[in-house]
């Protein structure tokens, strides 16, 4: 009995506990028989066989079932040898001898039979064994830490289960989540076959044919048309790879800024999910190094264009993004900044900026003025700058800054025409006159004076130009001029700023740069010097300036 | 006239056989003088039925084909009550099996068996997987699974007109098989009104005989559940308005005399309550340290007077103690806990159980070669200049120097004869029990490095062994079928629980060590009185054995983990489930809550640790839980482990987590 049932427990181990054995099992009558003979008794009735097999398949269960306890409380999920070694124990049977792996047993299926297994033993010559060299002392068991979670986040760290994929992330979270039963799946974007024509025409027009009428009947279009918007991820991404990879090819980048253009005018479409995606193709146009790689790629237009769409971009969805605008500002404003930054791309930012509107040019462009157009000018110069081109460029960026000033001045005129009081009159024609005579000269001549003391003032400043010493320093300038203003003199005012950038470096520097420089920040953003204002441009400017002038204002300096 | 005479045959047939002589003679005679007919054949009813009586008897396929309709029957019945009605036929398929065994017709019974358990796989399987092994009526008296179903009657509950439509059926089908098994194996509960909903059917699930009444019954005794008097926590909360108090007036003197301070806690007790309304009066914020949001709540909940002596804390480790809680982190859903993970390397499959002490220094692992081997994790770090701790070795049980020279990095406690398949540190981590499959109970010192003590008691191996909140009192549990509570200083276990029909494979203590919790194979959690050593809580519910329990800080409620992983929460004063936690794959080895018992840790086979969120089922008020929302705890968090199964969780008294488990290959 007890043989047979330890043979049986034998060729049984694989009784996986997982395993879901369907069919009942059971014992044949001549498995019996056989253990029988085998121990000898030759002469078993088949009554007493067929009486033995449902008992034997009972032990067995129930051995079985002893040993499943016995491997839960070994921590276990695989059943080992010595899990029914411990159950054989627990009821006072003999234990098999023989079994130690501390491995799970591995079975090999018996040839042609369905559920028939055997361990793979094989004889082992005694002597082979004794003569074999001691095998390596297995190591030694050992404990290491590490944290699983540090506040409920998992470090990323060798110790730690790679983190799983995104999907699957995203469903773990929805779990966590509980509440919601309904777990979503990840949507499948179907576009329709006209969409999809669509597209293709679009971005094949985009690529070669973006000088001719079908291309703006396309743009007017994708302006216009309804039912665009499955396709506004597929154009932002089409807009960012095109502008990555073919910065030198003007045409396209032209045609690529002007689908973002209409994409934007288009009322049906919902872009903003996407902004993130296309601002910085936007941005690349404006700013870029270089664009196009021909001298004829008039990219200062496509500069001038992006610029409009940057700022028609801020208009409309800086309520929404509360930082859109302060980050396009602040790209702006370091490439205008950064002297080792080439001219087209200061005129980029600067054409950037002037777009985003007047105060934007009041806050971060004229404070800088001065300075800048100290470096600017002698590029412009044909005596100092060779460069035709060089030259050019350097004659654009300071279109650009006039037209910037002019604009922003033009803006404060319009709205403070009353400020522009009689008092102002007399000073102002006067040194309308002086400028117009000898503009160029004078203020050269300024800068030419200025420049040692604008060293020390500004000193270290050039790299970056923190925004907030040129402000300073500005107002000293500035302030210097007004209270040159009685002398009504272009030389006075010159000397008087002269003075004033000595006295901050003075010892008064403390009380009087203070002083100026508190009033005028309470006077700039009161906004009730326009008329310093205008006359700071002329200074540096000129005659130029006058062409912003509105009509009846520029009565009074007349 | 046929037919009568048939009717007459198997009559005498019938009488014959079960032996009623004088009946049977009775009956012949009345054949015999052939007079008026027997009063049944007037009786056309009667007649009909004996007539169909006849053909049962001995047809075993009545069971089968009876089975059959009804099954098909039942699957076709309306939506609203199928499920009332499905619910019927696992009692009737398990009693038709075991009739069939028990008339010894075991091919029919296995042919019956293999035909229909398909159905019941899914929420039986276990239950089949025993009865599977059933092949003769003595089996049927042997095991206790099979006997106890045998004895005892099934409830189900079913709405009236489910029952009236499942009596219509039987009548009208005559399946008398059927009508039997049902009458003489379930008890219905009928009730008025809609059929219960689908999910309300837990208690169908484990039909563990005849103790459904009587768990009933036992779940109407009353539990208290509160907290100690005088608590740690309370006592902080007191002494937390006076000591920031004293930190600003006096602060050096904190590190002050022993005694002195220990007065002054006692005086914080007394003072508390006054120098809280100081407080509130000038609305500063000096208790901005010992601020608790639920500390309302402990304070509010019930308290009890403590049922057996406690032992007495020193008074440096009160303060050591006092000291964890004021800075412990305060955790909740959005406040996840730090985790810190011990991995065991090269246990060769060896390593059974593990434990971390309550401050998680120590690491002590059971293995099955019957060693228990403890870890300093404070030391770990320096082992490389360990020469000091050889100093310590002793020469009975721990030998840090290795055959082979080399040095060990763990204290290693030999002295069972089994595998080790518990261990547990007591609450100051000075003393470790270990539990083996040589039926003992160790006690070792962790400052000795010695065994003290060899506690025997149980008859066959010891699953579990859980020290007492309080130490001092610890708690067994084992193959016996038994739950033990000892104190450390008597050989002898001071009460025997028992009552369970299987294994008891866990036992946990309640926070206020008046009851003990344990698991068993037999798929019930019990509670029982530590004092009257009475089972006074039943909880039906798991459908695998349990493996692991866990109390909550407050006392009110229980988690049970068990071997299909599920987790569920009982309240302990109903007896109810609160919810089931569903997440894991594969057995839950081990859980923890959290020390404010807003979080519940478990620790499974499937290689993670997930974190539950149990505040919201605890902060609820009754009458929503009764609405029952099953979906209120929800997972929080999910770790996954690098293949290693998490044996062991413990949150210090800081509330960081600390886990333990094995580099597992074959996982």
């Amino acid at each position: 009995m007890l043989f047979c049932l330890r043979k049986f427990i034998e060729t049984r181990l694989n009784l996986k506990i997982e395993k879901k054995n369907g069919r009942m099992s059971d014992v044949p009558k001549e498995a019996i028989e056989v253990v029988a003979q085998s121990i000898g008794i030759t002469n078993l009735s088949p009554e007493v066989a067929g009486a033995l097999a449902p008992d034997v398949e009972y032990r067995v269960r129930e051995i079985m079932q002893e040993a499943i306890k016995c491997m839960r409380h070994s921590r276990r999920t695989v059943l080992t040898a010595d899990d029914v070694d411990s159950a054989l124990k627990l009821r006072n049977v003999e234990p098999i001898f023989g079994f130690t792996a501390g491995d799970p047993l591995r079975f090999k299926r018996a040839a042609g039979h369905k559920d028939l297994f055997y361990i793979d033993d094989k004889d082992v010559e005694f002597k082979e064994v004794i003569e074999a060299p001691l095998p390596k002392a297995p190591l030694g068991t050992s404990v290491t830490s590490h944290w699983l979670a540090i506040e409920g986040v998992q470090p990323a760290i060798p110790e730690n289960a790679p983190v799983k994929a995104p999907s699957d992330s995203k469903k773990a979270e929805y779990k966590e989540d509980g509440l919601s039963v309904d777990v979503k799946l990840p949507v499948k974007h179907v576009l329709s076959r006209e969409l999809q024509l669509y597209f293709d025409k679009i971005v094949e027009l985009t690529v070669n044919r973006s000088v001719s009428v079908v291309f703006k009947q396309a743009l007017l279009s994708l302006a216009t048309d309804s039912g665009l918007h499955p396709l506004v991820p597929y154009f932002t991404y089409f807009i960012a790879e095109e502008v990555a990879r073919n910065l030198n090819n003007f045409p396209l980048m032209f045609a690529l800024m002007r689908i973002a253009w209409s994409l934007l005018q288009n009322e049906h479409i919902h872009i903003e999910p996407y902004l993130h995606q296309l601002m910085p193709s936007v941005m690349t146009c404006l700013v870029a190094k270089r664009l196009g790689n021909k001298f004829t790629d008039n990219h200062w237009e496509l500069r001038n264009f992006t610029a409009k769409l940057v700022a028609s971009i801020c208009k409309r969805f800086g309520h929404v993004y509360h930082n859109l605008q302060p980050r396009v500002t602040r790209t702006l404003l370091h490439a205008f900044l950064d002297p080792t930054k080439t001219l087209p791309q200061h005129y980029g930012a600067i054409r950037g900026l002037a777009a985003l509107g007047p105060s934007v040019v009041r806050l971060l462009i004229l404070p800088n003025l001065e300075v800048y157009l100290q470096l600017l000018e002698p590029e412009m110069l044909p005596e100092k700058q060779k460069d035709e081109i060089k030259r050019h460029e350097a004659w654009c960026v300071y279109g650009a800054l006039l037209r910037a000033a002019g604009l922003c001045m033009y803006d404060r005129l319009k709205m403070f025409p009353s400020l522009l009081a009689p008092p102002t009159r007399p000073v102002w024609k006067s040194n309308g006159k002086v400028a117009t005579t000898n503009k160029r000269k004078a203020s050269t001549d300024n800068l030419m004076q200025q420049t040692p003391v604008k060293k020390l003032a500004t000193d270290g400043a050039i790299g970056m130009m923190p925004i907030n010493s040129m402000q300073v320093d500005m107002q000293g300038v500035v302030g210097g001029f007004s209270t040159g203003i009685g002398g009504s003199n272009i030389g006075v005012s010159s000397i008087s700023r002269q003075v004033s950038n000595n006295n901050i470096s003075g010892r008064e520097v403390g009380g009087r740069g203070l002083k100026t420089s508190t009033v005028l920040a309470q006077a700039w953003k009161e906004d009730t010097d326009a008329g310093n204002l205008l006359a700071s441009l002329f200074e540096l400017f000129g005659e130029s300036m006058l062409s912003f002038t509105p009509e009846p204002e520029l009565s009074f300096f007349l | 006239m046929e037919n009568m005479q048939a009717v007459n045959n198997f009559v005498a047939a019938y009488l014959k056989k079960k032996g009623f002589k004088e009946a049977e003679q009775l009956l012949e005679d009345l054949q015999n003088k052939d007079s008026t007919p027997i009063d049944f054949h007037s009786d056309p009813q009667l007649a009909k039925f004996i007539h169909h009586f006849s053909q049962s008897e001995d047809d075993v396929a009545q069971y089968q084909d009876g089975y059959r309709k009804l099954r098909s029957w039942a699957y076709s019945s309306l939506d609203l009550y199928k499920h009332e009605l499905l619910r019927v036929l696992y009692p009737v398929f398990i009693h038709s099996f075991m009739d069939l065994v028990a008339k010894g017709h075991l091919q029919e019974a296995r042919a019956f068996f293999n035909a229909f358990r398909e159905d019941h796989e899914l929420m039986h399987s276990r239950d089949l997987q025993k009865l599977e092994g059933v092949l003769s009526q003595s089996h049927l008296e042997e095991m206790e699974f099979a006997r106890s179903l045998w004895q005892s009657k099934v409830n189900i509950k079913i709405c009236q007109y489910s029952y009236d439509l499942l009596l219509q059926y039987l009548h009208k089908t005559q399946s008398t098989a059927m009508l039997g098994v049902i009458n003489e194996h379930i008890n219905f509960q009928v009730s008025s009104g809609q059929p219960t909903s689908m999910s309300d059917d837990a208690e169908v699930v484990t039909l563990i005989g005849s103790f459904q009444d009587a768990a009933n019954q036992i779940n109407q005794k009353e539990i208290h559940w509160g907290l100690l008097e005088d608590s740690l926590e309370e006592r902080l909360e007191k002494a937390g308005g006076l000591l920031s108090d004293s930190e600003k007036t006096e602060g050096e003197n904190r590190d002050g005399d022993v005694d002195e301070t220990k007065k002054r806690l006692v005086e914080g007790g007394k003072q508390g309550a006054s120098t809280k309304k100081l407080k509130k009066d000038k609305a500063v914020n000096a208790t901005a340290k010992s601020a608790r949001p639920e500390a309302n709540t402990t304070s509010a909940a019930p308290q009890v007077k403590p049922e057996l002596t406690l032992p007495v804390m020193p008074t440096e480790v009160e303060q050591s103690i006092l000291e964890d809680l004021r800075n412990r982190v305060q955790l909740s859903s959005v406040t996840l806990p730090s985790v810190g993970f011990y991995t065991l390397l090269n246990t060769h499959n060896g390593l059974n159980c593990s434990s971390i002490s309550h401050d998680g220094s120590l690491v002590a692992g059971g293995f099955s070669d019957s060693s228990l081997k403890v870890w300093d994790m404070a030391k770990l770090g320096q082992q490389a200049g360990s020469s000091i701790l050889q100093g310590e070795n002793d020469s009975t049980s721990s030998e840090r120097v290795g055959p082979n020279g080399g040095k060990r990095s763990y204290t290693l406690f030999q002295g069972h004869s089994g595998p080790v398949y518990s261990a547990t540190f007591s609450p100051l981590g000075d003393f470790i029990l270990s539990s083996s499959a040589d039926t003992t109970i160790r006690l070792w010192s962790t400052k000795l490095n010695a065994n003290l003590v060899c506690y025997k008691g149980h008859n066959y191996p010891v699953w579990d062994v859980q020290f007492s909140p309080v130490g001092h009192y610890f708690a067994s549990s084992s193959h016996d079928r038994t739950a033990r509570i000892w104190s450390m200083d008597r050989i002898q276990p001071l009460r025997i629980m028992a009552g369970h029909l299987s294994d008891v494979d866990c036992v946990q203590w309640h926070a206020n060590c008046n009851y003990i919790a344990t698991g068993s194979s037999d798929k019930t959690v019990r509670l029982w009185d530590v004092q009257s050593g009475e089972c006074v809580r039943i909880f039906i519910g798991h459908r695998s054995m349990i493996l692991s329990l866990a109390m909550s800080p407050d006392g009110r409620y229980m988690a049970s983990g068990d071997e299909d992983g599920t987790i569920m929460m009982w309240d302990l004063s109903s007896g109810r489930c609160v919810t089931p936690l569903m997440g894991h794959t594969s057995c839950v080895w081990t859980l923890a809550f959290s020390c404010e018992g807003s979080l519940l840790a478990s620790g499974s086979a499937d290689c993670t640790v997930k974190l539950w969120d149990v505040t919201t089922s605890t902060k609820v008020p009754r009458n929503e839980e009764k609405s029952g929302n099953p979906n209120r705890l929800r997972s929080l968090k999910t770790l996954p482990t690098k293949s290693s199964p998490v044996y062991s969780l413990r949150f210090s008294r800081r509330n960081l987590l600390f886990a333990a488990g094995v580099l597992s290959k074959n996982v």
